[in-house]
């Protein structure tokens, strides 16, 4: 037996928690600086401030700046210490490091410069996803590299969501951002309308799970019981609620979809997956609570643990709400609202902002062997954040419902009752107490920033190390020993009669269910009695003894909902590609599109109609089909109606001067508009140089284009922008030339943006002149 | 590090230790038991009952069956619309949906703005009851308005509703012919509620101007408007093109030709 003495790298962690206080102020500003634009439509300033390219910066910010900083500090910091084991590379380590602040600086000029994929918290551009998933790579190999060489058998529970979380948004981010190039700034996603919706959910749900949520459990893992100096409540539980996470979540994407064009078979195992996720998420939320029993007293003195008994309560706060706005009738109500931006923010500060705020107290004195330098400052934050993160809440909940019910709301004698501006007027007073919310958790986190500097000022990082036995230990299982075991043989047969569900009948269906109920219960039962008898080790202690074999199968839980989902719903995209009748956009319309996706209208505006009588009463022309975005690479549904859907703007029968005057000056047009003005849209030429690139990439991926109009596409559009512009030419009169731009009308974005807005929801039967109601008009002005 | 026996006094045996945080192993709560697998049974049963025994429609299937029921259910008779005129309270909630939902376009009263003049007597889409109704209710899509060289319109019979429709409509057949001043030029023709329905339609047909909407078997005749034959000329050249082919650039030259 010799003695080893391990020195940990907490040069990387320093660095990352830096990174992630600093990057913490920079998303929040962005944050409060938008909630400042919602409620008050002058401070957006156009081109490169208005919400729609800020939104984009923010959201990307406080998920990958702030959250991955922080995340990144703790899993290497708490990874050594639970594996007895140095960070596997310092050259990685740096790399890792360095890489992902070069990523950050890269998203932070393109976004608000509209470089745009147009998926929410996916909008980075492809060479930037490229460098993501490069440095995530160099992560995981110095993450199971330290793994590998580790002096400590058994894997804690924190190390088993930190694999999860490697694993995870590996899969998620590759998938989702697989795009064909147009040039060095632009891409087209391979996957379209449905398709991509569902993938690109199937991402966004989970980068809240995996990104958000699993590493910030094994942060809470970690850091919780150490600063609270108490037993972690229950092993079991930990067992229970991971794996239960780790398998549901992924099936829960669909929720984001709920009565969408998506298949409804689909968005039911949405609904009630999310559903089941419930109880898995309580239980790490009772892990965390119920390990502070014995220490509630020093929560009067501790900020570290006041942080952190709040962060895991607002966890379990936004659990509870987020199976509950996953009902397809609370869904109804709540979708496109702000009260969906309330619960994010209920998840988003409350769990990693206090989590966050937790760690950096408790990590940052330790790291340079002091003191923390004002309890009472942290406290301060404490209590400003608390109250900062109710005021938002509540504001958004009331918010939400509000503008939720009247949308709704029917007028007596039948149709509806407000108008889409009277909603805004509405609901404008939450907006200013939003932002007094969130300047109030900024104002605390700014706190944060200059006691954790005070704290550090004039101090030296201290060395930590720790002398580890090492000795050869004999294997406790082999392989096969795991892998052929009753909880493995027992799970693999009740999934595979689950799964006969999806393609046997009602009645076959039911005796499935039985089947797979009396299995999971027969081996239950089977281990409880072998419990009794065996010495040593149980399974699931053999299994965290073997990284590869954990890693395994976690990837298998995570892969199975999500191959489930996926594979189905695009085989079936794939067949209705090739029958739909839905005319491919015209080389303007396509340009248009982009102009679109880079303004990121599609923060603000839906484009899909739901199946509701209200829904259809206030955008006639129909409810949304999946036929309408088959050939929109990346689909464009939106998530938020902070303005009307446009899905069916065709048939308002607006016309290009109204769209002229209404991107020129929105308030022209639609009094009480909160819509910031495009004015740079008339003098940013259309990039016709890439008409041709553009249509044959979409060519590439499926869309039936003729190679004449790909080569012609030019022609095509500088010939549709002439005949727009010609129809504008009286208007354009009437309003004046605008200032200093030499740019003709014909070439500029503005009338490609108008040619895909009026295309926008246009049907066959539309494209025919002759839709079904003015038909039925004739017939009936005839009698 | 390893497995450790020790009981703490609140959280009972421990099991484990790593890096000083040790791991007791307390029995799950039977009421988070019961939540676990409370909710598994709903999404079992959920399933079953919408999509394996379809025991009710789901949100789509629902909404579809409504609204294959509600077609061709509202659909004014002019005599209905005429009556309207008379009811006080129908002029009055038609004067005020028109001050919130129309003025915008038509002007407070009615004399026109970016919309034609209301007042005027001239229509471009059809001066009778029924076709300002329907005007009203599905607006004047695109196509239409290109054809009489208009503005188009939203439909509004959705957000208002039938009642409010027939009340604006009213409203409207009350203004007409009021030639309100400093009111946008006449644009259309003229129309003359000359009593029966029989009897505009025979005028109608007998005046080769006429704009209102054309009747199903009659094609758009090519006379009388400018933009016509170009629109006419784009519209067939769409029917004829196959599904692939993107036509924005004819359908959108038609009112620059005119």
């Amino acid at each position: 037996m010799e003695t080893q003495k391990i020195v940990y790298n907490d040069k990387v962690v320093r660095q990352f928690i830096a990174a992630s206080v600093v990057f913490g102020v920079v998303a929040m500003l962005v944050g409060a600086t938008i909630a400042l634009q919602m409620a008050l439509w002058q401070t957006n300033l156009p081109p490169w401030l208005t919400f729609g390219r800020l939104r984009p910066l923010h959201t990307n910010a406080a998920i990958f700046a702030f959250v991955g900083n922080m995340l990144f500090a703790g899993v290497y910091h708490s990874t050594q210490r639970l594996l007895k084991v140095r960070l596997a590379s310092d050259a990685l380590s740096a790399l890792h490091f360095w890489g992902w602040q070069a990523i950050i600086a890269a998203a932070a000029i393109t976004l608000p410069l509209g470089l745009s994929q147009g998926k929410e918290y996916a909008e980075l551009i492809w060479p930037i996803d490229l460098a993501v998933a490069v440095i995530w790579v160099v992560f995981a190999i110095n993450f199971f590299w330290t793994l590998a060489k580790r002096n400590e058998r058994h894997l804690y529970v924190a190390i088993w969501f930190y694999i999860a979380t490697i694993v995870t948004i590996t899969v998620l981010y590759v998938v989702n951002n697989l795009a064909i190039p147009v040039s060095l700034t632009q891409s087209y996603p391979v996957f379209a309308g449905v398709q991509d919706a569902l993938v690109q959910w199937w991402y966004g749900h989970n980068a809240v799970a995996f990104f958000l949520t699993t590493p910030i459990l094994g942060i809470m893992y970690y850091y919780l019981p150490k600063a609270a100096k108490r037993p972690v409540f229950s092993y079991r539980l930990s067992i229970v609620h991971f794996w239960g996470l780790v398998f549901l979540y992924i099936w829960a994407g669909p929720h984001h979809l709920l009565n969408s064009a998506l298949p409804e078979w689909a968005q039911t195992l949405g609904m009630t997956f999310s559903l089941m996720l419930w109880a898995p998420s309580w239980g790490g939320m009772l892990n965390g609570l119920l390990t502070l029993r014995g220490a509630w007293d020093r929560l009067r003195q501790d900020p570290v643990l006041k942080f952190f008994a709040a962060g895991v309560t607002f966890y379990g706060m936004a659990t509870f709400e987020g199976p509950l706005l996953s009902i397809r009738s609370v869904n109804a109500l709540a979708h496109y609202t702000d009260w969906i931006i309330g619960h994010t923010h209920g998840g988003a500060l409350g769990w990693n902002g206090f989590m966050a705020a937790g760690m950096f107290y408790w990590l940052v004195p330790k790291l340079y062997g002091t003191k923390l330098h004002s309890r009472g400052a942290a406290n301060l934050h404490f209590y400003l954040g608390t109250v900062g993160i109710l005021v938002y809440m509540v504001a958004m909940w009331s918010s939400g419902i509000t503008q939720g019910l009247m949308w709704q709301a029917e007028a007596e004698g039948g149709g509806i009752l407000y108008s889409f501006t009277e909603t805004i007027d509405a609901i404008r007073p939450m907006y200013w107490a939003r932002l007094v919310g969130g300047t109030m958790f900024l104002v605390g986190f700014c706190i944060q920033a200059w006691n954790l500097a005070m704290t550090i000022k004039g101090k030296q990082p201290v060395e930590s190390s720790v002398d580890v036995v090492v000795e050869e230990k004999p294997e406790e299982a082999t392989v096969k020993e795991i892998v052929l075991s009753k909880p493995v043989i027992a799970t693999f047969v009740g999934c595979v009669l689950l799964g006969g569900v999806a393609i046997a009948n009602a009645i076959v269906s039911v005796v499935l269910v039985v089947a797979a109920t009396a299995v999971a219960v027969g081996a239950t039962l089977a281990m409880q009695a072998a419990k009794g008898k065996r010495e040593g080790p149980n399974w699931h202690r053999l299994l965290e003894g073997k990284t590869l074999i954990f890693t395994v199968f976690v990837t298998v839980a995570v892969l199975i909902g999500g191959a489930a989902e996926l594979i189905p719903t695009i085989l079936i995209g794939a067949h209705q590609r090739t029958t739909s009748a839905m005319r491919p956009y015209t080389a303007l319309e396509l340009h248009g599109r982009d102009v679109y996706i880079a303004e990121g209208c599609y923060v603000c505006h839906s484009q899909m109609i739901r199946p509701f009588t209200w829904e259809n009463a206030r955008y006639p022309g129909g409810v949304s089909s999946a036929d309408d975005s088959v050939w929109d690479h990346p689909f464009q549904w939106g998530s938020k109606r902070t303005g009307p859907d446009l899905a069916r703007e065709s048939a308002m029968n607006r016309g290009p001067v109204w769209h002229y005057n209404h991107m020129l000056d929105p308030r022209s047009t639609s009094e009480g508009s909160i819509m910031p003005a495009y004015p740079h849209l008339r003098t940013q030429r259309v990039a016709f140089d890439l008409t041709r690139q553009k249509l044959s990439v979409m060519r590439m991926l499926g869309v039936p284009y003729a190679e004449a109009q790909v080569t012609g596409g030019e022609d095509d559009a500088r010939a549709q922008a002439a005949s727009i512009a010609g129809a504008l030419a009286s208007e354009v009169e009437r309003r004046g030339p605008p200032d200093g731009t030499d740019v003709p009308l014909a070439e500029s974005d503005l009338v490609a943006l108008i040619a895909y807005l009026e295309r926008l929801g246009r049907n066959e039967s539309a494209w025919r002149g002759r839709d079904a109601e003015e038909g039925r008009t004739e017939v009936a002005s005839n009698e | 590090m390893s497995d450790v026996r020790r009981t703490d006094e609140i959280q009972g045996e421990i099991l484990h230790e790593y890096d000083g945080i040790e791991e007791a192993d307390n029995r799950l709560p039977n009421w988070w038991l019961a939540t676990f697998y409370g909710a598994i049974l709903f999404g079992v049963g959920y399933w079953f009952y919408y999509h394996e025994f379809q025991v009710e429609p789901t949100t789509s299937e629902a909404y579809a069956a409504a609204a294959a029921a509600s077609t061709e259910a509202d659909v004014a008779e002019e005599s209905e619309l005429l009556a309207l005129v008379g009811d006080a309270s129908a002029i009055t909630s038609g004067r005020e949906t028109f001050a919130t939902t129309c003025a915008a376009c038509h002007g407070d009263r009615g004399q026109g703005v970016i919309g034609p003049n209301l007042t005027d007597g001239a229509w471009l889409h059809g001066g009778d009851p029924v076709s300002i109704y329907s005007a009203i209710r599905n607006g004047i899509t695109s196509d239409r308005a290109r054809i009489a060289g208009s503005a188009g319109m939203p439909g509004w019979g959705g957000q208002l509703g039938e009642t409010r429709t027939r009340a604006v409509t009213a409203f409207l057949l009350s203004i007409r012919d009021t030639n309100e001043q400093g009111g946008r030029d006449a644009e259309g023709d003229a129309y003359a509620p000359a009593g029966a329905a029989e009897a505009t339609e025979a005028a109608e047909q007998t005046d080769a101007t006429e704009e209102t909407e054309p009747a199903e078997e009659t094609e758009p005749a090519g006379e009388g408007e400018e933009a016509e034959p170009e629109a006419g000329g784009a519209d067939e050249a769409e029917a004829a093109e196959g599904d692939t082919e993107a036509t924005g650039e004819q359908d959108e030259a038609a009112p620059d030709e005119g």
